[in-house]
Protein backbone atom coordinates (compact mmCIF):
# COMPACT_ATOMS: atom_id res chain seq x y z
CA UNK A 1 0.00 0.00 0.00
CA UNK A 2 1.41 3.28 -1.06
CA UNK A 3 1.07 6.56 0.73
CA UNK A 4 -1.38 7.53 -1.97
CA UNK A 5 -3.81 4.90 -0.71
CA UNK A 6 -3.83 6.42 2.75
CA UNK A 7 -4.58 9.84 1.32
CA UNK A 8 -7.36 8.38 -0.76
CA UNK A 9 -8.81 6.82 2.36
CA UNK A 10 -8.54 9.97 4.44
CA UNK A 11 -10.13 12.00 1.68
CA UNK A 12 -13.21 9.86 1.16
CA UNK A 13 -13.78 7.90 4.34
CA UNK A 14 -16.18 10.43 5.89
CA UNK A 15 -18.32 10.58 2.77
CA UNK A 16 -18.60 6.82 2.52
CA UNK A 17 -19.41 6.54 6.21
CA UNK A 18 -22.08 9.24 6.02
CA UNK A 19 -23.51 7.67 2.89
CA UNK A 20 -23.74 4.28 4.55
CA UNK A 21 -25.24 5.78 7.67
CA UNK A 22 -27.92 7.45 5.52
CA UNK A 23 -28.74 4.09 4.03
CA UNK A 24 -28.64 2.08 7.22
CA UNK A 25 -29.22 4.42 10.14
CA UNK A 26 -26.89 2.40 12.33
CA UNK A 27 -23.44 3.81 13.09
CA UNK A 28 -21.80 0.49 13.96
CA UNK A 29 -22.86 -1.28 10.81
CA UNK A 30 -22.06 1.82 8.75
CA UNK A 31 -18.57 1.94 10.22
CA UNK A 32 -17.97 -1.73 9.56
CA UNK A 33 -19.19 -1.52 6.00
CA UNK A 34 -17.08 1.60 5.45
CA UNK A 35 -13.98 -0.45 6.15
CA UNK A 36 -15.27 -3.21 3.93
CA UNK A 37 -16.01 -0.72 1.16
CA UNK A 38 -12.44 0.56 1.14
CA UNK A 39 -11.14 -2.97 1.33
CA UNK A 40 -13.13 -3.83 -1.79
CA UNK A 41 -12.21 -0.52 -3.42
CA UNK A 42 -8.48 -1.07 -2.97
CA UNK A 43 -8.84 -4.59 -4.28
CA UNK A 44 -10.46 -3.40 -7.50
CA UNK A 45 -8.56 -0.13 -7.78
CA UNK A 46 -7.10 -1.22 -11.11
CA UNK A 47 -10.55 -1.66 -12.66
CA UNK A 48 -11.61 1.86 -11.70
CA UNK A 49 -11.39 3.89 -14.89
CA UNK A 50 -12.29 7.28 -13.53
CA UNK A 51 -15.55 7.42 -15.48
CA UNK A 52 -17.33 8.65 -12.40
CA UNK A 53 -15.93 10.66 -9.50
CA UNK A 54 -14.27 8.56 -6.78
CA UNK A 55 -17.01 9.20 -4.24
CA UNK A 56 -19.71 8.06 -6.64
CA UNK A 57 -17.72 4.94 -7.35
CA UNK A 58 -17.17 4.33 -3.63
CA UNK A 59 -20.83 4.91 -2.82
CA UNK A 60 -21.82 2.41 -5.48
CA UNK A 61 -19.56 -0.18 -3.86
CA UNK A 62 -20.94 0.72 -0.44
CA UNK A 63 -24.52 0.34 -1.61
CA UNK A 64 -23.81 -3.02 -3.21
CA UNK A 65 -22.22 -4.21 0.03
CA UNK A 66 -25.17 -3.06 2.11
CA UNK A 67 -27.61 -4.88 -0.17
CA UNK A 68 -25.49 -7.99 0.10
CA UNK A 69 -25.47 -7.60 3.86
CA UNK A 70 -29.26 -7.16 3.84
CA UNK A 71 -29.62 -10.36 1.85
CA UNK A 72 -27.44 -12.19 4.32
CA UNK A 73 -29.43 -10.83 7.25
CA UNK A 74 -32.71 -11.74 5.63
CA UNK A 75 -31.53 -15.29 5.27
CA UNK A 76 -30.34 -15.57 8.84
CA UNK A 77 -32.67 -13.34 10.82
CA UNK A 78 -35.99 -11.73 10.29
CA UNK A 79 -35.42 -8.00 10.16
CA UNK A 80 -38.15 -6.27 12.07
CA UNK A 81 -39.31 -2.79 11.37
CA UNK A 82 -37.90 -1.54 14.62
CA UNK A 83 -34.43 -2.46 13.47
CA UNK A 84 -34.89 -0.73 10.15
CA UNK A 85 -36.43 2.38 11.67
CA UNK A 86 -33.35 2.75 13.81
CA UNK A 87 -35.04 2.54 17.17
CA UNK A 88 -33.08 0.99 19.95
CA UNK A 89 -35.02 -0.61 22.77
CA UNK A 90 -35.41 2.21 25.28
CA UNK A 91 -34.47 1.92 28.92
CA UNK A 92 -37.36 3.99 30.16
CA UNK A 93 -40.46 2.91 28.31
CA UNK A 94 -42.79 5.69 29.47
CA UNK A 95 -40.35 8.50 28.77
CA UNK A 96 -39.33 7.28 25.37
CA UNK A 97 -42.75 6.24 24.29
CA UNK A 98 -43.52 9.44 22.47
CA UNK A 99 -40.18 9.59 20.72
CA UNK A 100 -40.58 5.98 19.76
CA UNK A 101 -44.07 6.53 18.47
CA UNK A 102 -43.03 9.58 16.47
CA UNK A 103 -40.08 7.87 14.90
CA UNK A 104 -42.08 4.85 14.07
CA UNK A 105 -44.72 6.99 12.42
CA UNK A 106 -42.01 8.74 10.47
CA UNK A 107 -40.50 5.46 9.40
CA UNK A 108 -43.87 4.20 8.21
CA UNK A 109 -44.46 7.41 6.30
CA UNK A 110 -41.00 7.26 4.72
CA UNK A 111 -41.79 3.79 3.47
CA UNK A 112 -44.63 5.25 1.41
CA UNK A 113 -42.31 7.57 -0.51
CA UNK A 114 -40.65 6.41 -3.67
CA UNK A 115 -37.10 5.09 -3.36
CA UNK A 116 -35.33 8.09 -4.90
CA UNK A 117 -37.10 10.60 -2.69
CA UNK A 118 -36.50 8.53 0.42
CA UNK A 119 -32.83 8.26 -0.40
CA UNK A 120 -32.52 12.00 -1.05
CA UNK A 121 -34.11 12.80 2.32
CA UNK A 122 -31.83 10.40 4.14
CA UNK A 123 -28.72 11.65 2.39
CA UNK A 124 -29.65 15.23 3.14
CA UNK A 125 -30.67 14.80 6.78
CA UNK A 126 -28.74 11.83 8.07
CA UNK A 127 -25.70 12.14 5.83
CA UNK A 128 -25.63 15.95 5.78
CA UNK A 129 -24.75 15.91 2.08
CA UNK A 130 -25.19 18.96 -0.11
CA UNK A 131 -27.74 18.76 -2.92
CA UNK A 132 -24.85 18.86 -5.36
CA UNK A 133 -23.27 15.77 -3.75
CA UNK A 134 -26.62 14.01 -3.62
CA UNK A 135 -27.15 14.75 -7.30
CA UNK A 136 -23.67 13.35 -8.05
CA UNK A 137 -24.17 10.22 -6.03
CA UNK A 138 -27.55 9.48 -7.55
CA UNK A 139 -26.44 10.49 -11.03
CA UNK A 140 -28.83 13.43 -11.26
CA UNK A 141 -28.62 17.20 -11.01
CA UNK A 142 -28.44 19.43 -7.99
CA UNK A 143 -31.85 20.95 -8.82
CA UNK A 144 -33.37 17.50 -9.13
CA UNK A 145 -32.12 16.62 -5.65
CA UNK A 146 -33.42 19.85 -4.13
CA UNK A 147 -36.88 19.54 -5.67
CA UNK A 148 -37.04 15.84 -4.68
CA UNK A 149 -36.16 16.77 -1.13
CA UNK A 150 -38.81 19.42 -0.68
CA UNK A 151 -41.48 17.49 -2.55
CA UNK A 152 -40.66 14.55 -0.30
CA UNK A 153 -41.05 16.64 2.83
CA UNK A 154 -44.34 17.98 1.58
CA UNK A 155 -45.52 14.44 0.91
CA UNK A 156 -44.34 13.25 4.32
CA UNK A 157 -46.18 16.02 6.09
CA UNK A 158 -49.34 15.09 4.22
CA UNK A 159 -49.02 11.40 5.04
CA UNK A 160 -48.31 12.00 8.71
CA UNK A 161 -50.94 14.72 8.96
CA UNK A 162 -53.44 12.43 7.24
CA UNK A 163 -52.63 9.67 9.68
CA UNK A 164 -53.27 11.98 12.59
CA UNK A 165 -56.53 13.17 11.12
CA UNK A 166 -57.62 9.59 10.55
CA UNK A 167 -57.04 8.73 14.13
CA UNK A 168 -58.81 11.75 15.50
CA UNK B 1 -58.88 32.14 -12.05
CA UNK B 2 -56.87 30.21 -14.66
CA UNK B 3 -54.11 32.71 -14.26
CA UNK B 4 -54.18 32.18 -10.52
CA UNK B 5 -53.94 28.41 -10.93
CA UNK B 6 -51.00 28.82 -13.23
CA UNK B 7 -49.48 31.08 -10.63
CA UNK B 8 -49.94 28.39 -7.99
CA UNK B 9 -48.14 25.83 -10.17
CA UNK B 10 -45.26 28.18 -10.82
CA UNK B 11 -45.01 29.19 -7.17
CA UNK B 12 -44.94 25.55 -6.05
CA UNK B 13 -42.20 24.82 -8.56
CA UNK B 14 -40.28 27.77 -7.21
CA UNK B 15 -40.75 26.87 -3.56
CA UNK B 16 -37.66 24.63 -3.12
CA UNK B 17 -35.38 27.37 -4.44
CA UNK B 18 -37.35 30.03 -2.56
CA UNK B 19 -36.95 28.22 0.76
CA UNK B 20 -33.22 28.00 0.20
CA UNK B 21 -33.04 31.69 -0.72
CA UNK B 22 -31.81 30.89 -4.19
CA UNK B 23 -34.43 32.95 -6.07
CA UNK B 24 -33.86 36.45 -7.44
CA UNK B 25 -35.04 39.15 -5.05
CA UNK B 26 -37.82 40.14 -7.44
CA UNK B 27 -39.04 36.55 -7.66
CA UNK B 28 -38.78 36.20 -3.91
CA UNK B 29 -41.00 39.23 -3.43
CA UNK B 30 -43.56 37.87 -5.91
CA UNK B 31 -43.65 34.43 -4.26
CA UNK B 32 -43.96 36.02 -0.84
CA UNK B 33 -46.81 38.14 -2.01
CA UNK B 34 -48.57 35.12 -3.51
CA UNK B 35 -48.11 33.03 -0.35
CA UNK B 36 -49.73 35.73 1.75
CA UNK B 37 -52.81 35.59 -0.39
CA UNK B 38 -52.96 31.84 -1.20
CA UNK B 39 -53.55 29.59 1.88
CA UNK B 40 -53.14 26.33 -0.09
CA UNK B 41 -49.70 27.35 -1.37
CA UNK B 42 -48.84 28.57 2.15
CA UNK B 43 -49.76 25.09 3.44
CA UNK B 44 -47.44 23.50 0.89
CA UNK B 45 -44.65 25.81 1.98
CA UNK B 46 -45.23 24.89 5.61
CA UNK B 47 -45.15 21.19 4.73
CA UNK B 48 -41.90 21.70 2.89
CA UNK B 49 -40.44 23.52 5.85
CA UNK B 50 -41.35 20.90 8.44
CA UNK B 51 -38.37 19.41 10.05
CA UNK B 52 -38.02 15.67 9.76
CA UNK B 53 -36.45 14.18 12.91
CA UNK B 54 -33.92 11.94 11.23
CA UNK B 55 -30.81 11.18 13.23
CA UNK B 56 -27.55 12.62 11.92
CA UNK B 57 -24.59 10.32 11.48
CA UNK B 58 -22.68 10.27 14.77
CA UNK B 59 -18.97 11.07 14.55
CA UNK B 60 -16.72 8.07 14.31
CA UNK B 61 -12.96 7.82 14.44
CA UNK B 62 -12.75 5.67 11.28
CA UNK B 63 -9.14 4.64 11.84
CA UNK B 64 -7.03 3.65 8.92
CA UNK B 65 -5.78 0.59 10.76
CA UNK B 66 -9.24 -0.95 10.80
CA UNK B 67 -8.93 -1.46 7.09
CA UNK B 68 -6.85 -4.44 7.97
CA UNK B 69 -9.26 -7.20 8.79
CA UNK B 70 -9.36 -8.31 12.37
CA UNK B 71 -8.43 -11.89 11.54
CA UNK B 72 -5.33 -10.69 9.72
CA UNK B 73 -4.41 -8.52 12.66
CA UNK B 74 -4.73 -11.51 14.97
CA UNK B 75 -2.62 -13.59 12.58
CA UNK B 76 0.03 -10.86 12.55
CA UNK B 77 0.05 -10.68 16.33
CA UNK B 78 0.34 -14.46 16.50
CA UNK B 79 3.23 -14.39 14.01
CA UNK B 80 4.95 -11.78 16.18
CA UNK B 81 4.46 -13.86 19.29
CA UNK B 82 5.68 -17.04 17.59
CA UNK B 83 8.74 -15.30 16.10
CA UNK B 84 9.66 -13.68 19.42
CA UNK B 85 9.02 -17.00 21.17
CA UNK B 86 11.34 -18.83 18.76
CA UNK B 87 14.02 -16.18 19.17
CA UNK B 88 13.67 -16.38 22.92
CA UNK B 89 13.87 -20.16 22.76
CA UNK B 90 17.04 -20.06 20.66
CA UNK B 91 18.54 -17.55 23.03
CA UNK B 92 17.45 -19.58 26.01
CA UNK B 93 19.12 -22.66 24.55
CA UNK B 94 22.39 -20.77 24.74
CA UNK B 95 21.83 -18.80 27.90
CA UNK B 96 20.44 -21.80 29.64
CA UNK B 97 21.59 -22.00 33.23
CA UNK B 98 20.02 -20.19 36.14
CA UNK B 99 22.24 -19.18 39.03
CA UNK B 100 20.63 -21.68 41.39
CA UNK B 101 22.05 -24.82 42.97
CA UNK B 102 20.31 -26.95 40.32
CA UNK B 103 21.27 -24.59 37.49
CA UNK B 104 24.94 -24.52 38.50
CA UNK B 105 25.10 -28.31 38.82
CA UNK B 106 23.43 -28.69 35.43
CA UNK B 107 26.02 -26.36 33.90
CA UNK B 108 28.83 -28.43 35.40
CA UNK B 109 27.31 -31.76 34.39
CA UNK B 110 26.62 -30.60 30.83
CA UNK B 111 29.99 -29.00 30.28
CA UNK B 112 32.69 -30.89 32.11
CA UNK B 113 32.40 -34.61 31.18
CA UNK B 114 34.08 -35.72 27.98
CA UNK B 115 31.96 -37.24 25.27
CA UNK B 116 31.54 -41.02 25.63
CA UNK B 117 33.79 -41.83 22.67
CA UNK B 118 36.51 -39.31 23.52
CA UNK B 119 40.07 -40.54 23.07
CA UNK B 120 41.56 -37.91 25.36
CA UNK B 121 43.52 -39.46 28.14
CA UNK B 122 43.02 -36.62 30.57
CA UNK B 123 39.75 -35.12 31.67
CA UNK B 124 36.57 -36.24 33.28
CA UNK B 125 34.92 -39.38 31.98
CA UNK B 126 31.18 -39.35 31.35
CA UNK B 127 29.26 -40.55 34.38
CA UNK B 128 31.75 -39.23 36.94
CA UNK B 129 29.96 -37.72 39.95
CA UNK B 130 30.43 -33.96 39.89
CA UNK B 131 29.87 -31.25 42.42
CA UNK B 132 29.26 -27.55 41.91
CA UNK B 133 31.01 -26.57 45.10
CA UNK B 134 30.84 -22.81 45.21
CA UNK B 135 30.43 -19.81 43.00
CA UNK B 136 31.14 -16.12 42.72
CA UNK B 137 29.83 -13.47 40.39
CA UNK B 138 31.54 -10.39 39.07
CA UNK B 139 29.56 -8.06 36.81
CA UNK B 140 27.86 -10.38 34.34
CA UNK B 141 30.39 -13.15 34.77
CA UNK B 142 29.69 -16.17 36.90
CA UNK B 143 32.43 -18.49 38.07
CA UNK B 144 31.64 -21.93 39.38
CA UNK B 145 34.17 -24.03 41.26
CA UNK B 146 33.55 -27.72 40.63
CA UNK B 147 35.16 -30.96 41.70
CA UNK B 148 34.95 -34.39 40.17
CA UNK B 149 34.88 -37.47 42.32
CA UNK B 150 37.38 -39.47 40.29
CA UNK B 151 40.86 -40.92 40.70
CA UNK B 152 42.60 -37.74 39.64
CA UNK B 153 40.48 -35.51 41.89
CA UNK B 154 39.89 -33.20 38.97
CA UNK B 155 38.75 -29.69 39.83
CA UNK B 156 38.36 -26.47 37.95
CA UNK B 157 36.53 -23.25 37.35
CA UNK B 158 33.73 -22.77 34.84
CA UNK B 159 33.22 -19.31 33.46
CA UNK B 160 29.68 -18.31 32.42
CA UNK B 161 28.21 -15.07 31.12
CA UNK B 162 24.74 -13.77 31.91
CA UNK B 163 22.35 -13.07 29.02
CA UNK B 164 19.45 -10.66 28.87
CA UNK B 165 17.14 -13.44 30.04
CA UNK B 166 18.96 -13.51 33.37
CA UNK B 167 20.42 -16.95 32.69
CA UNK B 168 23.98 -17.95 31.95
CA UNK B 169 25.93 -19.42 29.08
CA UNK B 170 29.07 -21.50 29.59
CA UNK B 171 32.14 -19.91 28.02
CA UNK B 172 35.12 -21.87 29.20
CA UNK B 173 36.38 -24.17 31.90
CA UNK B 174 39.66 -25.29 33.39
CA UNK B 175 40.64 -28.80 34.46
CA UNK B 176 43.37 -29.71 36.82
CA UNK B 177 44.11 -32.92 38.68
CA UNK B 178 44.87 -32.63 42.36
CA UNK B 179 46.71 -34.59 44.99
CA UNK B 180 44.19 -33.47 47.51
CA UNK B 181 40.61 -34.48 48.21
CA UNK B 182 39.77 -31.15 49.72
CA UNK B 183 41.31 -27.94 50.96
CA UNK B 184 42.22 -24.89 48.99
CA UNK B 185 42.97 -24.62 45.28
CA UNK B 186 44.38 -21.65 43.43
CA UNK B 187 44.06 -20.60 39.83
CA UNK B 188 44.88 -17.54 37.78
CA UNK B 189 42.43 -16.79 35.03
CA UNK B 190 41.85 -14.22 32.32
CA UNK B 191 38.16 -14.73 31.46
CA UNK B 192 37.34 -14.67 27.77
CA UNK B 193 35.74 -11.41 26.73
CA UNK B 194 37.32 -9.41 29.57
CA UNK B 195 40.68 -7.86 30.24
CA UNK B 196 40.62 -8.93 33.86
CA UNK B 197 43.48 -10.81 35.35
CA UNK B 198 41.96 -12.70 38.17
CA UNK B 199 43.34 -14.90 40.85
CA UNK B 200 40.94 -17.31 42.44
CA UNK B 201 41.13 -19.25 45.63
CA UNK B 202 38.62 -22.05 45.89
CA UNK B 203 37.87 -23.97 49.05
CA UNK B 204 36.28 -27.36 49.37
CA UNK B 205 35.55 -29.32 52.54
CA UNK B 206 37.35 -26.83 54.76
CA UNK B 207 35.12 -27.42 57.75
CA UNK B 208 38.05 -28.16 60.08
CA UNK B 209 40.40 -25.59 58.63
CA UNK B 210 40.70 -22.23 60.34
CA UNK B 211 43.63 -20.65 58.56
CA UNK B 212 45.51 -21.29 55.37
CA UNK B 213 49.09 -20.27 54.69
CA UNK B 214 49.66 -19.82 51.03
CA UNK B 215 53.12 -19.52 49.61
CA UNK B 216 53.06 -17.63 46.34
CA UNK B 217 55.79 -17.24 43.83
CA UNK B 218 55.92 -14.58 41.19
CA UNK B 219 57.32 -15.42 37.78
CA UNK B 220 58.99 -13.01 35.42
CA UNK B 221 59.12 -13.25 31.65
CA UNK B 222 61.86 -15.80 31.74
CA UNK B 223 59.88 -18.10 33.99
CA UNK B 224 62.30 -17.58 36.81
CA UNK B 225 60.76 -17.77 40.26
CA UNK B 226 61.17 -14.64 42.25
CA UNK B 227 59.89 -13.35 45.49
CA UNK B 228 58.45 -16.35 47.25
CA UNK B 229 55.88 -14.75 49.58
CA UNK B 230 53.61 -16.28 52.14
CA UNK B 231 50.21 -14.92 53.05
CA UNK B 232 47.82 -16.21 55.68
CA UNK B 233 44.09 -16.32 55.14
CA UNK B 234 41.33 -16.87 57.63
CA UNK B 235 38.92 -19.57 56.49
CA UNK B 236 35.34 -19.10 57.65
CA UNK B 237 33.35 -21.25 55.25
CA UNK B 238 33.66 -24.90 54.32
CA UNK B 239 33.19 -24.20 50.59
CA UNK B 240 34.01 -20.92 48.93
CA UNK B 241 35.29 -19.19 45.84
CA UNK B 242 37.25 -15.99 46.28
CA UNK B 243 37.95 -13.82 43.30
CA UNK B 244 40.86 -11.47 43.60
CA UNK B 245 42.37 -9.05 41.19
CA UNK B 246 45.88 -10.18 40.35
CA UNK B 247 47.27 -6.66 40.38
CA UNK B 248 45.76 -5.94 43.78
CA UNK B 249 47.02 -9.24 45.10
CA UNK B 250 50.53 -8.41 43.90
CA UNK B 251 50.35 -5.09 45.62
CA UNK B 252 49.24 -6.79 48.80
CA UNK B 253 52.15 -9.17 48.45
CA UNK B 254 54.38 -6.22 47.69
CA UNK B 255 55.72 -7.75 44.49
CA UNK B 256 55.80 -4.84 42.15
CA UNK B 257 57.68 -4.63 38.97
CA UNK B 258 56.85 -4.66 35.34
CA UNK B 259 58.65 -7.89 34.68
CA UNK B 260 56.24 -9.90 36.85
CA UNK B 261 53.72 -11.65 34.64
CA UNK B 262 52.33 -14.46 36.66
CA UNK B 263 51.55 -15.40 40.22
CA UNK B 264 51.59 -19.04 41.18
CA UNK B 265 50.96 -21.01 44.31
CA UNK B 266 53.89 -23.05 45.43
CA UNK B 267 52.49 -24.54 48.54
CA UNK B 268 49.41 -24.41 50.70
CA UNK B 269 49.45 -25.26 54.37
CA UNK B 270 46.12 -25.89 56.01
CA UNK B 271 45.92 -25.26 59.76
CA UNK B 272 43.22 -26.33 62.22
CA UNK B 273 41.94 -24.23 65.11
CA UNK B 274 44.99 -25.09 67.24
CA UNK B 275 47.34 -24.03 64.50
CA UNK B 276 48.40 -27.59 63.68
CA UNK B 277 49.21 -28.41 60.10
CA UNK B 278 46.51 -30.79 58.83
CA UNK B 279 47.38 -30.59 55.16
CA UNK B 280 48.38 -34.22 54.98
CA UNK B 281 44.89 -35.32 56.00
CA UNK B 282 43.59 -34.05 52.66
CA UNK B 283 46.39 -35.63 50.70
CA UNK B 284 45.57 -38.44 48.30
CA UNK B 285 48.85 -40.33 47.99
CA UNK B 286 47.64 -42.51 45.15
CA UNK B 287 47.47 -39.54 42.85
CA UNK B 288 50.40 -37.63 41.46
CA UNK B 289 49.27 -36.66 37.98
CA UNK B 290 50.17 -33.22 36.85
CA UNK B 291 48.48 -31.91 33.77
CA UNK B 292 46.22 -29.02 33.11
CA UNK B 293 43.66 -28.23 30.51
CA UNK B 294 40.71 -26.23 29.47
CA UNK B 295 37.82 -26.16 27.08
CA UNK B 296 36.03 -23.31 25.44
CA UNK B 297 32.78 -22.67 23.64
CA UNK B 298 32.43 -21.28 20.14
CA UNK B 299 31.26 -17.73 19.70
CA UNK B 300 27.62 -16.83 19.78
CA UNK B 301 27.69 -15.89 16.12
CA UNK B 302 25.66 -18.85 14.85
CA UNK B 303 22.89 -18.30 17.39
CA UNK B 304 22.57 -14.70 16.32
CA UNK B 305 22.40 -15.85 12.69
CA UNK B 306 19.55 -18.23 13.56
CA UNK B 307 17.78 -15.54 15.54
CA UNK B 308 18.20 -13.16 12.62
CA UNK B 309 16.65 -15.68 10.24
CA UNK B 310 13.69 -16.17 12.58
CA UNK B 311 13.27 -12.41 12.94
CA UNK B 312 13.36 -11.97 9.18
CA UNK B 313 10.77 -14.71 8.65
CA UNK B 314 8.63 -13.09 11.35
CA UNK B 315 8.79 -9.71 9.63
CA UNK B 316 7.90 -11.29 6.27
CA UNK B 317 4.86 -12.98 7.79
CA UNK B 318 3.75 -9.87 9.66
CA UNK B 319 4.05 -7.77 6.52
CA UNK B 320 2.09 -10.38 4.61
CA UNK B 321 -0.73 -10.36 7.15
CA UNK B 322 -0.80 -6.59 7.48
CA UNK B 323 -0.75 -5.96 3.75
CA UNK B 324 -3.43 -3.58 2.62
CA UNK B 325 -4.75 -4.54 -0.74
Amino acid sequence: MTHKGEDFYEQHVKIVYRYLFSLIGKADIAEELTQETFYQAFKSMNTYRGESSPQVWLCAIAKRLWFKELERRKRTTIIDEEFLSGIAAPDDLAKDYEVRENRFTLYRAMQQLDTDTREVIHLRLAGDFSFRDIGDILGRSEVWARVRFYRGKEELAKIIGGDRNDRE
Amino acid sequence: MIENKLNCCVVRDLLPAYIEDLTESETTALVKEHLEKCPSCKAVENDMRTSVPIEKAPKRALHVLKRVKRTRLIAAILATVVALGCMWWLYDQEFHYANTAAGRLAAVEDYIPQPENSTMTHGVKAGTPLRAVSWAEQNRHLFIFYTADNEENVWGIIHLVRGINGKYRTIEATYSPSQYTGGIYGESLTPKGTDWRLFMLAGYNCRDIYTAEIQYSANDYNGVDRYPITKTYEVKEADFLWIMDQEELMQELEVNGESIVRLMIDEIRLLDKNGNDVTSQYKDDSENASWGGGIGTAELFLVYVYMGIVALLGVVFIRYFLRRD
